[in-house]
């Protein structure tokens, strides 16, 4: 059954350490993250939306990692949860979470 | 060592550009920010610290025409027949062309001391001219453009405590007590109790002190 979702929003400069950081927290306080998506509602604001849902956080730590020229990475032992457009250091890039 | 202080230079500035800008209405702005850390007492003992001051200065100054004009140069104001009020709801004088937001953040990770880490960001946003007369009367979109709250890199004290509060917010369940919590944090109730939970822990995230402090202080009953 769906759950309520939130979203959180992260600016533009942050580097994916730091990005993957602020999502870790966003599943601790509110549960598993569901979508990325970069925000441009509110310019001159560039913003990247996290989205995540109401329940509780399956085991695993999440990881970000950069899709390179389009192509999402294998990682090791993890699942692919999403893929979406998010700012990284002020730039907009193709990002896939992996848990 | 001494501080370095500017507080007279974006008045000196400002007065010459307005002087320059004088032929016609202009908005302007000028700011100034110095950051200073200097090292007073230094001695051979390692046991003792090194005493340090620090301190941040920002000056602004803004010059913003009236909104109805500028004197000399408004034009009458057009009265209602049926009340022989004037009109224009704009009082002569009233500058609105200007809206800033400024917000400093010490991110440095592991740093016990405030504002010496490598992690100081201070971001600045303002709108003028145009752009803030369009939207000077509508709120909603003056936060859309300044006020969106954004998560960011926080100090690992500083997590642990948002966390707290959103470990105790989660066990709430009282409507009441939430709408309490929801109203601190600008955030519009609705009849979901576990909705309502859920936004305000989405929000907690966004939170620094002193804004910590005061849902602390709010929820340190329910929280003990």
């Amino acid at each position: 059954m769906p759950n309520i979702t939130a979203i959180r929003f992260i600016e533009d400069d942050l580097d994916l350490a730091r990005i993957t950081e602020l999502v870790q927290a966003g599943e601790e306080d509110l549960g598993p993250l569901l979508a990325i998506s970069a925000c441009e509602h509110f310019p001159p604001r560039r913003l990247t939306c996290f989205t995540h849902e109401d329940k509780e956080t399956p085991a695993g730590v999440l990881e970000l990692r950069l899709c390179s020229g389009g192509a999402v990475p294998k990682v090791p032992g993890k699942t692919l949860l999403c893929i979406g457009r998010c700012f990284v250091a002020g730039s907009k890039q193709t990002v896939a979470a992996f848990r | 060592m001494t501080f370095h202080t500017l507080v007279g230079r974006p008045l000196v500035l400002m007065v010459t550009a307005t002087g320059l800008a004088a032929c016609q209405p202009a908005l302007i702005y000028g700011e100034r920010t110095s950051f200073n850390l200097a090292a007073v007492q230094v001695n051979d003992n390692v046991s003792e610290p090194v005493r340090i001051n620090f301190g941040l200065l920002r000056s602004v100054a803004t010059a913003a025409p009236p909104r109805g004009g500028m004197a000399g140069e408004r034009p009458a104001m057009p009265v209602d027949p049926k009340s022989d009020k004037k009109t224009d709801g704009t009082a002569n004088g009233e500058a609105v062309s200007v809206f800033s937001n400024f917000h400093l953040e010490d991110s440095g990770a592991g740093s016990s001391l405030p504002l010496v880490s490598d992690e100081l960001t201070i971001r600045t946003r303002f709108a003028s001219g145009e752009a803030a007369i369009s939207v000077a009367d509508k709120p909603r979109a003056v936060r859309a453009i300044l006020g969106v709250g954004t998560v960011g890199p926080v100090s690992p004290e500083v997590r642990a405590r948002q966390k707290k509060l959103v470990d105790c917010v989660r066990k709430i369940v009282d409507p009441k007590q939430l709408e309490v919590i929801a109203k601190e944090l600008g955030v519009e109730s609705t009849d979901n109790p576990q909705a309502d939970n859920f936004e305000i822990r989405n929000r907690i995230g966004e939170k620094r002190p002193p804004e910590l402090d005061r849902l602390e202080s709010i929820l340190k009953i329910t929280c003990v």
